[in-house]
């Protein structure tokens, strides 16, 4: 079945297709709310009350082309895992720097294992950890950060600073680890 | 400037490797939440189902009510013509009626008063002779129907006289509008607006 037939079937309720689409995307998505949660338990519930939300409001879902009904559910995804965040972690408590120019090393990651990546994202705090998915990996921009969060803008620019500086470290010092 | 460049290829790289990393294929309680799920979509369903279900019971049982009323239900001139009841003790006016006016003088107000009137109006002793179309039976009908057991009244006994149409029988019967009816009668001897408590019908049959 094609994405967009796939999800005509779902639409129309078909048990069948639900668990093919829950399959397609359930791995993916897992990983996707443990970098958020960093919990295995409640990552599963993310993706549970996530699904159960997806299959719910599919037929508000118009699809139009290859890669948006995957953008639409990582948005229920990702809401259910700030949720989550919420209940544990006050984002508005979290410190903020003065104004500094961040300097970025796209070397450093593009030398770096992916895998190991996702790993050193997990040791982040979940401050860091938080703001850097979306603005980094998800791609939005520090005022829709600010929004979801409950936080300045300027809080979210200095959270994700801190989150990449202690990145490079890691991996900084994994070289020299690695080098000796 | 660099750095302004570097920025989006630094996080374009790093959004690429977390993603194919997410791809890739991880060992979890996926059943487990698979079945969670699908216990939660699906009661979503069920309501709709019952709802079509009780509609259709509901529908049957009033089908059938219906159908079982209307064979029960007699027409009204059927129910006339078979229960042939004596009222002689009772009034000309209908029963309603008169408890009304009773009524009238009590505290309670006259709109708590207002009475459905029954669908089958009691009948009165009523007489129908056949005569045929001879004149000289009329006496001879006269002596027979008044006895000596017979309760006499004070007013006056006044004969109507004239013809009867068969086709109008059920409605020359029928309480409030006799009077009325008493006036398609061919006769030239009723009196319009008389009170005949006492009359004798004899009428010839059309």
């Amino acid at each position: 079945l094609s994405e967009s037939e796939l999800v005509r079937q779902c639409q129309k309720g078909n048990a069948k297709s639900q668990q093919q689409l829950f399959n397609l995307f359930a791995d993916r998505f897992y990983r996707f709310a443990f970098r958020y949660v960093k919990d295995q338990t409640e990552a599963e519930d993310i993706v549970m009350i996530a699904f159960v939300k997806i299959f719910n409001n599919l037929k508000k879902f118009t699809y139009h082309e290859v890669g948006s009904l995957e953008a639409w559910m990582r948005k229920i995804v990702i809401n259910e895992a700030l949720m989550c965040l919420r209940k544990k972690h006050n984002f508005y408590l979290t410190e903020s720097l003065d104004e500094e120019n961040p300097t970025h090393d796209g070397e450093a990651f593009q030398d770096t294992d992916g895998e190991y990546l996702y790993q050193l994202i997990l040791e982040l705090p979940d401050g860091y950890r938080t703001v850097f998915n979306l603005y980094a990996i998800e791609g939005y921009d520090h005022s829709e950060i600010a929004d979801l969060l409950g936080i300045t803008e300027s809080t979210s620019r200095t959270q994700v600073f801190k989150a990449r500086q202690l990145l490079k470290r890691k991996i900084n010092l994994e070289g020299i680890h690695y080098g000796t | 400037l660099k750095e302004f460049i570097m920025e989006p290829d630094a996080e374009m790289i790093l959004a690429h490797k977390i993603r194919t990393v997410e791809k890739q294929p991880v060992s979890w309680n996926r059943e487990g939440v698979w079945e969670t799920i699908k216990g939660e979509v699906a009661p979503a369903k069920k309501p709709y189902r019952m709802y079509f279900y009780a509609a259709a019971v509901i529908f049957f049982f009033l089908s059938v009510a219906y159908v079982l009323q209307q064979r029960s239900e007699k027409p009204v001139s059927e129910v006339m013509s078979i229960k042939p009841k004596s009222h002689t003790a009772n009034p000309e006016i209908l029963p309603q009626v008169e408890r009304a006016e009773e009524s009238l003088d009590s505290p309670i107000s006259r709109a708590t008063k207002i009475e459905t009137n029954q669908i089958v109006v009691p009948e009165r002793n009523e007489l129908v002779i056949e005569v045929p179309d001879d004149p000289q039976n009329e006496t001879i009908l006269t002596q027979v129907l008044v006895e000596e057991s017979d309760p006499v009244q004070d007013s006056k006994i006044e004969p109507i006289i004239g013809r009867y149409d068969p086709l109008q029988r059920t409605e020359a019967v029928t309480g409030a509008k006799r009077r009325r009816q008493l006036h398609k009668l061919e006769t030239s001897e009723i009196k319009s607006g008389a009170d005949y408590k006492n009359a004798i019908l004899i009428a010839r049959i059309k």
